[in-house]
Parts: C-alpha cells; sequence; structure tokens
C-alpha cells in the first residue's frame, strides 16, 4: 500500500491519498484543494481517484471535490449527502464498509462542526480538524470546546494499538505521543463547560 | 508499516521488524541483520514501508538515503551519520540519538515526538511540517535551518541553538528552553502562547 500527503498551501490542510502498491483504484480524505501537484501525485502513481472520504463540511477539506468530478468517477462518503452538490453516502457512527478491500470505520466527533467524522483504517486514523499535534480543533464557540475534548476522550484516547495520527492539518503524531504531550490531555490545559 | 506483525517470540507484544518475524530486541544476531539492511539500504534509491522500531544502530552510514513511510519508533542511534536524509511520513517517537551528525535533512511530514537527542547537529535542515513535540534536547543544534510549521510543543530544549532559522508558524507552546539561542531567526513569527492556529 502507497500513503501520500498532499499539502494545500490554501488552508494549510492536509490530504491524504492512498491505493495499492501496483496502482488502481484509490482513496482520498478531504482534498481541500485539487491542483497539478495533487494530480500528478495520482497519476504518477497509476491510480485512479474511486472514493473521497470527508471529515466535515469545511471547504479547505472539501473544495478539490468540483474539479476531480471532471477528471474521476468516484463515490463520496461524508455525514451529509447534501453538503457535496451531488449525492454523497451517508456515514454512520461506528459503521464499517470495506474500500478497496480496506475496513473504513467512520467515528462521529461533533466539534469542528456538527457534521464531523474521522476516519480509522488498519492503524491509522485520520482526525480531519478534531485532533492535530499537540492541539485539539477549533470549535465554532468556546463553550463547544469542552465537550469536543469529552468526545475525543470518550472515542479516541481508549484505543488499542497506539494508532498513528493523521491530522487534517499539521504533522502527523501518535496517540501515545498525543496522550503524553498534547496539554489538553496531560492536565496542562483545562476546559470548563459553562452552565447557563 | 501498514503491515505490522507482532514478535514471534511468546509473549512478546512488540512489532517484528522488517525480514525477520521477531522484534530487534529477539534478533540473536544483531549485527547480521544490521548488515543485511545495509546491503537492502545500497540496492535501492528509496526504502519505504519498512518497520524497523526499536532498532540499535551505533557508528554507522546511512547519509543519503531517502526514507519513506518507514517506522524508526523506539530506535536507538549512536555515533552515526545521517547527514543528508530525505524522509516523508516517517514515525521516530520516542527514539534516541546521540553524537550524531543530522545535517542538512530534508525532513516533510515526520514525527520525532518524544525523542531524546544530545549532541546532534541538524545544520542547515530543511524541517518542514515535522512533529518535534515532547523532544528532549541537549547540547543540540538546528542551526541555518527551515522549520516552517513544525512543532516543538512540551519539547524540553537545553543549551540548544536555532541560530538563523525560518520559525515561521512553528509552534513552542509549553516549552522549556534553557540557554536557548534564537539569534538571527524570526522567533518573532513563532508561537509560544497558545491561539487559533487554524
Amino acid at each position: 500500500m502507497k500513503l501520500f500527503l498532499h499539502f494545500a498551501v490554501l488552508g494549510f490542510s492536509n490530504t491524504y491519498l492512498f491505493g495499492p502498491e501496483e496502482g488502481g483504484d484509490a482513496i482520498l480524505i478531504d482534498p481541500g484543494v485539487m491542483n497539478i501537484e495533487l494530480l500528478n501525485l495520482i497519476e504518477n502513481n497509476k491510480f485512479y481517484i474511486k472514493h473521497i472520504l470527508i471529515t466535515h463540511n469545511h471547504s479547505t477539506h472539501m473544495a478539490g471535490i468540483q474539479t476531480l468530478k471532471k477528471i474521476y468517477d468516484f463515490d463520496i462518503y461524508s455525514a451529509k449527502p447534501s453538503m457535496i452538490s451531488g449525492n454523497a453516502i451517508q456515514l454512520v457512527d461506528g459503521k464499517t464498509f470495506n474500500l478497496n478491500g480496506f475496513d473504513v470505520t467512520p467515528i462521529s466527533i461533533e466539534g469542528p462542526s456538527l457534521d464531523t467524522f474521522i476516519f480509522k483504517i488498519k492503524n491509522m486514523l485520520f482526525t480531519g480538524d478534531v485532533l492535530a499535534a499537540g492541539v485539539i480543533g477549533p470549535t465554532p464557540n468556546h463553550q463547544a470546546r469542552p465537550a469536543l475534548l469529552e468526545k475525543i476522550k470518550e472515542k479516541v484516547v481508549k484505543m488499542e494499538g497506539n494508532p498513528l495520527i493523521f491530522p487534517g492539518h499539521g504533522p502527523p503524531s501518535t496517540l501515545e505521543s498525543e496522550l503524553q504531550f498534547n496539554p489538553y490531555f496531560n492536565g496542562q490545559r483545562q476546559l470548563q463547560s459553562s452552565n447557563h | 508499516m501498514f503491515h505490522a506483525q507482532t514478535c514471534c517470540i511468546e509473549g512478546c507484544s512488540h512489532s517484528a521488524v522488517s525480514f525477520r518475524d521477531t522484534c530487534f530486541e529477539h534478533i540473536e544476531e544483531k549485527e547480521k541483520y544490521l548488515d543485511e539492511l545495509s546491503i537492502y539500504f545500497d540496492s535501492t534509491d528509496i526504502i519505504k514501508n519498512l518497520n524497523l522500531t526499536g532498532v540499535i544502530l551505533k557508528d554507522r552510514d546511512l547519509s543519503g538515503r531517502k526514507f519513506y513511510v518507514c517506522d524508526f519508533r523506539g530506535s536507538q542511534v549512536e555515533k552515526s551519520n545521517l547527514s543528508k536524509i530525505s524522509m516523508r511520513l516517517c514515525f521516530l517517537t520516542f527514539s534516541r540519538f546521540s553524537d550524531c551528525n543530522l545535517n542538512e535533512l530534508d525532513l516533510k511530514y515526520t514525527t520525532w515526538s518524544g525523542a531524546n537527542m544530545s549532541d546532534c547537529d541538524f545544520t542547515g535542515s530543511d524541517l518542514l511540517h515535522t512533529n518535534f513535540n515532547g523532544i528532549q534536547t541537549r547540547n543540540c543544534s538546528f542551526n541555518d535551518s527551515d522549520l516552517y510549521f513544525s512543532t516543538f510543543i512540551n519539547a524540553k530544549l537545553e543549551e540548544t541553538t536555532f541560530r538563523d532559522c525560518n520559525l515561521k508558524k512553528v509552534n513552542f507552546c509549553e516549552s522549556e528552553r534553557v540557554n536557548v539561542d534564537f539569534k538571527y531567526s524570526n522567533y518573532e513569527e513563532a508561537l509560544f502562547i497558545e491561539e487559533t492556529i487554524f
């Protein structure tokens, strides 16, 4: 299997591309932009984009879809089919599906937006805006931040196997590293729920 | 790295290294294994999808190699030449480096989180978009390097120099710095206090 990270300067976001070693049907995660560099990466590895996974509906994570549609014929997997101007296959929390021989488990974590999912594929966790190296994702307001942290603790922190973390922004990490060095998990930063 | 198998020794939960069915600790002839690795490294331009967790390298020359999606977690490297190495999507978390030449590295999208480094020289490197969270450094140099968008959150940096570096969007939040030199670098473009980054 081959895995590539494509960095989009617009939005400073990461797109992930992976597919078989010998080429063939490939998966894109969060195509924030479609440019000549990404096209060359796809074509030079003899990939054909067959599936696109969207973690959430921010443009920096899906703006490349319109251009990709003109080149490839693919399925889109997202929380809300209506977010894409076209059909998308709706994700169901915890319901694993198979793409190109890989089991993909979508995990719903509301926070960066109400329709946020992260994806677990083998020992890899594609976390979108939910979790990045040393930080947790942005939220629409301060009140949502403690809730996001609780969701991460509930659904990610207890995962076995020390998964590798591939975020939507910034460098990769591991769960073990985040538990030790992310200030939101090691007690350095406290988030208080506000009661109204 | 995507097909990691567990060491075949009963009771051992460590990953088996590439080309063996045991972890590095349980390899009986370690030097022979390392020599086989050297031969393999010499045979190809790009070294990819290797699992080398826990490997111990001493007095080795790996300069100029290109590593792609390799796993070096928990490895120990001592008195070795790793200059001009290129890495993409490699994991070196909780590794140990001592007295190593790491000049002119080309790193992108790699993770050195939790690594312990002493007497290491990264001078003249491109260390872009790389995770150095939680590293511990002593007597190290990152001089004349481009560290754009890398992170040093919760790093413990001692007697470490970052002279004439590009520190734009480098995150040093929660880091401890003792005798750290940022002279001639654009440290005002780095982050030392948490703010919305993206």
